[in-house]
């Protein structure tokens, strides 16, 4: 996807250490998902959770980002960001990247987007258009986490955070105004659906839960759901287990030092751990089904790094389902959901093109005032400056003249160029039409003024962020 | 039209609505619906009445014992496996509605056996002795490979759902053949109902082995025993050592296919010049079996 840039901000082209008023910030999109690169190549990009405060910073160290969020699922890690100059943005974001993987060029298996297409993208992924299981609602509540998790380490303020809201009010549209998001497939209803396909009745089965990934914490949920009467939580971290086990009825805490045991007695294990390696090997997976005299064991691997040896699958009664392997299923649910996909992407559309004008009218309407009041208080205070030394003697009624000609002459002159800037807010183009006013009057100084009040009125904001 | 010729035409019937059956249910599992795929199971069991009222016939007009020669019996193994799965099908719990494409295997077993029984092989010789072992030996081993029929198919249907699982093959196949414990449940239970009839068939051909004193056909027996061990060792392996799946699967395949062949080479057997057609059911009810033809 190549695009227009249209820059969302263009007061200055000096760029600063920190967003400021002043840059030109265009928003930018690097990262790799399931549809540029193997789950192979997605963990070894993968960001824990523990890291991603560490990586914002290096992204923001120097002055080619200005704003930045990290995205991390199991199905893409990607940056958000703003920067002055989206290219050189783009390449310090790939050069984080590639820094994280020595040795290795990953740099085919990744995009970049910037501009209007940046937003796009992020609209796109907000509203589930761009999942695994398109329309699956999980993404949503990820998105706002990784951007609750930005906010807190301060690397998102102004031009990203109006995107990222203006983005979850889009997926708000898209969930209530299309059937997108209903009778979902969803990566967790996938998973019963398997399961159902090796266990008739799942009443009676016992489901593990290994780590307490979102995914497969709710495909847990859907199998209790479903009837599966036994469900064990093991965790590295007993507590996290045990906490996670008393918010789901019927759930019981286990140490992970139990896996071969718990191995024995599980029919379908969900595993979602942080681990680099592999938690159940080839070796670990054998040694149960010798204890397990032939019944089937169910392996859901949604964890990138995977955490289950692919091996495994060869394993006689064995089954193992990694997150690639998902992407079947949904090319099988897609075509009854083309229709409401495509709805979705015309709204995604609709919303972009509303978006865009909102942010040239918000480069306009200040530019407006701005423009006005400098050529009015230049004016105004020559005025002022005659009037009281050569024209001291003048009556009131005659300075009041003075004052109504001046207000007039000013509309006058600013008629055209008013004009002209109201006309931006239609043409794509139009921003270089605001630019260009702003360098001949040399407005940063009167826009600075006007700017607070634009912000309090950004589209898409939540006067109270509703956390998902 | 002579009895002979009815005889034919009603088979000719037979074969023509097992074909139309098994085609049906070829259709539901490759996926279609409606139409020829949805009169799959009343097409076999109009197929199945009339394979039935075939023996009937037999028995009351021609008044012959419909299972004595390999011919009629082959027939009547094809009928039976169609009843027993019909019978399962019809009684089976609501979840299991996908058993329904197992069809697709039976079908072409009756229909295989109706042509078997029609175009292999010579008729039977006249028979020698008379016994009451003779009909519960024959019974008892018939209704054993109908069983193991049904057994079979479904250990099949197992191996295709589990090949689609391993080769994460997440399509339709997936969605319309059964989950994978039912088959293996299935197949086993049939497997373990067929099982002790056919040891009674074996150890009912050996007293009659003994009664007539002869040795009986050497490939024969062999692929008879061979059935029988890997029968017992499938079901002995379930539940000893926890074999269960494809294991299990391949070796009810293989067992079956045992039986098949004892059914082929009794078929095949060279013997007396074959009886006109149609006439071939009717034996002499009190005939006395040669020495060697039947165990």
């Amino acid at each position: 996807m190549s695009g227009r840039v249209i820059p969302m901000d263009s007061r200055a082209s000096q760029p600063a250490p920190r967003a400021s008023k002043a840059d030109a910030l265009e928003p930018i999109v690097v990262g790799v998902s399931f549809r540029s690169a193997s789950v192979a190549v997605r963990e070894r990009v993968a960001v824990a959770h523990e890291e991603r405060a560490e990586l914002l910073r290096i992204l923001r160290e120097t002055n080619a980002c200005h704003e930045a969020m990290l995205v991390s699922t199991c199905n893409r890690v990607e940056v958000y960001g703003v920067g002055a100059d989206a290219y050189r943005a783009i390449e310090h974001v790939a050069a984080v990247f590639a820094s994280r993987v020595p040795g290795e060029d990953l740099r085919p298996h990744f995009y970049e987007r910037k501009g209007r297409d940046a937003i796009h993208h992020m609209f796109r992924v907000a509203s589930s258009l761009d999942s695994l299981v398109v329309g699956e609602p999980q993404i949503l509540g990820q998105l706002k986490e990784a951007y609750e998790a930005a906010v807190n380490e301060e690397s998102v303020n102004g031009t990203l955070g109006r995107i990222m809201h203006r983005a979850f009010h889009v997926a708000k549209r898209v969930r209530s105004e299309t059937a997108l998001g209903a009778g979902q497939v969803s990566v967790a209803s996938v998973a019963v659906d398997l399961a159902k396909k090796i266990y008739s009745d799942l009443s009676g089965r016992e489901v593990l839960l290994l780590g307490a990934g979102e995914i497969a914490e709710s495909a847990a949920r859907s199998l209790k759901a479903a009837g599966a009467n036994r469900l064990l939580i093991a965790n590295r971290s007993f507590d996290r287990a045990e906490n996670l086990a008393k918010q789901i009825e019927g759930a019981q805490a286990r140490s992970l030092g139990e896996l071969p045991t718990l191995l024995e007695h599980a029919d379908v294990v969900l595993v979602s751990t942080g681990s680099p390696g592999f938690v159940v090997t080839r070796e670990l997976a054998a040694a149960a089904m010798k204890h397990r005299r032939g019944r089937p064991l169910f392996f859901v691997d949604v964890a990138v790094p995977r955490n289950v040896d692919p091996r495994v699958h060869d394993l006689d009664n064995c089954y193992r389902y990694d997150v690639d392997d998902l992407e079947q299923i949904v090319s099988e649910g897609m075509s009854l959901r083309k229709g409401e996909a495509e709805a979705a992407e015309r709204l995604v559309l609709e919303e972009l093109e509303a978006y865009l004008a909102w942010a040239r009218q918000a480069e306009v309407t200040p530019t407006i005032v701005a423009l006005r009041a400098h050529v009015r208080g230049t004016l105004a205070a020559e005025l002022e400056k005659t009037l009281s030394g050569k024209l001291k003697h003048l009556a009131e009624d005659d300075r009041k003249a003075l004052g109504v000609m001046l207000d007039a002459a000013v509309n006058k002159l600013l008629h055209a160029p008013t004009r002209a800037l109201k006309g931006a807010t239609e043409d794509p183009d139009g921003i270089h039409v605001v630019s260009s006013v702003r360098k001949l009057f040399g407005l940063p100084d009167a826009l600075a003024e006007v700017d607070q009040a634009q912000n309090d009125g950004a589209p898409g904001i939540p006067a109270k962020e509703s956390r998902h | 039209m002579n009895l002979a010729h009815a005889a034919d035409l009603l088979l000719a019937t037979i074969a023509v609505t097992y074909a139309c059956a098994s085609a049906a249910y070829f259709a539901r599992l490759v996926g279609r619906s409606g139409g020829l795929a949805s009169v799959g199971k009343p097409l076999l069991a109009v197929a199945a009445s009339l394979h039935l009222g075939h023996f009937f016939l037999v028995a009351t007009v021609v008044r012959a014992c419909p299972v004595q020669g390999i011919h009629e019996a082959t027939s009547f193994t094809g009928a039976a496996a169609a009843w027993l799965f019909l019978g399962a099908s019809t009684f089976r719990r609501s979840s299991d509605a996908r058993l329904e494409v197992v069809g697709a295997f039976i079908a072409p077993f009756a229909l295989a056996s109706v042509l078997a029984a029609r175009f292999i092989g010579l008729g039977d010789p006249p028979a020698q002795v008379r016994s009451a072992i003779l009909p519960i030996h024959v019974t008892a081993v018939l209704l054993a490979v109908a069983l193991f029929t049904v057994a079979s198919a479904l250990a099949a249907t197992y191996l295709l759902q589990e090949k689609q699982l391993k080769k994460k093959k997440i399509g339709g196949l997936l969605q319309r053949l059964p989950p994978l414990d039912v088959l293996d449940r299935a197949s086993h239970r049939f497997l373990l109902a067929g099982f002790p009839l056919l040891t009674i068939g074996i150890v009912t051909g050996l007293v009659w082995i003994g009664r007539v004193g002869s040795e009986g056909s050497g490939i024969r027996q062999i692929l008879t025993y061979a059935a029988w061990f890997l029968f017992a060792g499938v079901l002995f392996m379930r539940s000893a050592g926890g074999w269960r799946g494809r294991r299990a699967a391949w070796g009810t395949l293989l067992g079956f296919g045992c039986a098949v062949l004892v059914f082929l080479v009794y078929l095949a057997r060279p013997g007396q010049a074959r009886p006109q057609p149609g006439a071939r059911s009717v034996i002499e009810p009190a005939g006395v079996i040669a020495p060697g033809a039947q165990g």
